[in-house]
C-alpha cells in the first residue's frame, strides 16, 4: 500500500521508536553492567544502531504530521510509549539481558512485519543492523538459561509479560488486528506473539527454564497507545537525561 | 573459551591473525570479533577456537606466553 497510515499504524510505530530510544539509553547508560569488556563494547555499538533507526522511525512520524521536536525532546514522561520493560534500568546483569535482550526482538519481530511502502528498504537495513544484536543477545541468554536458570526464571516471570503486552494481544488475529486489516503489516500480534514464543523456546531449549504459560492480554484492559495494561512510565530523571537537560547551557542554538 | 580472530582487508590479501576473544558460545564470540576488531571493513573476519589449532611446530603454550596468540 502506498497511501496514509491508519492512526493505530501511527502509534504502533510511535512505540517501536520510543522503546527502541529507550533501549538505546540503558544500552548506553548501563553499558558498563556487562561482565566483560567485549560486552561493554558491544553495547556501545548497539545502542548507536538503535538510537539510528529511532531517528529513521521519528522522520517518518513526522511525515505524517507529527512534531518532531516534540518526538524528540518535547514530551512529558507519559507521552513516551515505549514497552513498560524499559520504564527503569535493569538491577543486574540477568535481568538486563532478560529485560532488554527480548525486548530487542520483540520489537524486530514488530517493524519487521510492517510492508507500508514508506518502510520499502528501510526496515530491510534495520534488519541487517539486528543480526549483530541477536548474536549478543542469543548468546547471552542462552547462556544464562544454562548457566543460572533461577535467576534467569525469575527474570522471565517478571519481563515476559510486559513483553507479550506490548507485541499485543492475542485476539488479535489476522481477521481483527487493525494493522493487517489496513495492510500495514502483514502479520497479526498473535502471530508476532506466536514467533516470540518459539524464539524463546528455543532459547532455553536443553535448559532446566520453561518459558511460563502466556497471558493473552485483555483486549479491554490494553492501551493501543502505549502498548502496556498499567500506568507507569520512564522517570524525572531518565527524561532529564534524554532531553539533555543537564547539559542545556552547552547546546548549540 | 578462546577464540583467535583472522581477517582480511580486501580480497586476494593474506588472512592475518588480529587477536583474540574470550566468550562462551560461538554467537557472543562473534560479536566481539565484530564489534572489538571493528577498525578496518573487513572483506572476511573468521574464528577458530584455540583449542582446535593443530600444532605443526613451536609450542602454542610458549606462543601464548610470549605474545604471539593474544
Amino acid at each position: 500500500m502506498s497511501d496514509g497510515w491508519p492512526p493505530e499504524a501511527v502509534d504502533y510505530v510511535q512505540a517501536i521508536a520510543d522503546t527502541k530510544l529507550m533501549l538505546s539509553h540503558w544500552y548506553a547508560e548501563q553499558a558498563f553492567i556487562g561482565p566483560n569488556i567485549q560486552d561493554n563494547i558491544a553495547l556501545f555499538s548497539l545502542t548507536q544502531d538503535e538510537y539510528g533507526q529511532v531517528r529513521q522511525f521519528f522522520l517518518q512520524l513526522e511525515g505524517q504530521g507529527l512534531d518532531g521536536d516534540r518526538l524528540r525532546s518535547d514530551r512529558e514522561r507519559e507521552e513516551f510509549h515505549n514497552a513498560a520493560t524499559t520504564d527503569e534500568p535493569a538491577p543486574d546483569w540477568t535481568r538486563f539481558e532478560v529485560r532488554f535482550g527480548l525486548t530487542d526482538r520483540a520489537a524486530h519481530l514488530m517493524f519487521d512485519a510492517i510492508v507500508h511502502d514508506d518502510f520499502a528498504g528501510l526496515t530491510e537495513k534495520m534488519s541487517e543492523e539486528e543480526y549483530s544484536h541477536f548474536d549478543f543477545h542469543d548468546g547471552w541468554l542462552e547462556h544464562l538459561a544454562d548457566a543460572e536458570p533461577e535467576a534467569f526464571r525469575a527474570a522471565l516471570a517478571e519481563s515476559l509479560p510486559d513483553v507479550l503486552t506490548f507485541i499485543g494481544p492475542a485476539a488479535y488475529d489476522d481477521d481483527t488486528d487493525p494493522l493487517v486489516t489496513a495492510g500495514f503489516t502483514d502479520r497479526s500480534a498473535a502471530e508476532l506473539r506466536g514467533a516470540f514464543l518459539d524464539h524463546l523456546e528455543g532459547i532455553v531449549e536443553g535448559t532446566a527454564v520453561t518459558v511460563p504459560d502466556p497471558d493473552p492480554v485483555a483486549l479491554e484492559e490494553w492501551d493501543e497507545r502505549r502498548r502496556r495494561v498499567a500506568g507507569g512510565g520512564i522517570g524525572a530523571d531518565v527524561l532529564d537525561s534524554i532531553r539533555g537537560t543537564g547539559n542545556e547551557e552547552f547546546a548549540v542554538r | 573459551m578462546t577464540y583467535e580472530v583472522l581477517a582480511r582487508v580486501s580480497a586476494g590479501d593474506d588472512l592475518k591473525h588480529i587477536g583474540s576473544v574470550e566468550a562462551p558460545s560461538d554467537k557472543l564470540a562473534r560479536n566481539y570479533a565484530d564489534t572489538t576488531y571493528d577498525e578496518e571493513d573487513w572483506s572476511v573476519m573468521v574464528l577458530v577456537k584455540r583449542e582446535d589449532l593443530v600444532r605443526v611446530t613451536g609450542d602454542v603454550t610458549e606462543a601464548i606466553g610470549a605474545g604471539e596468540l593474544v
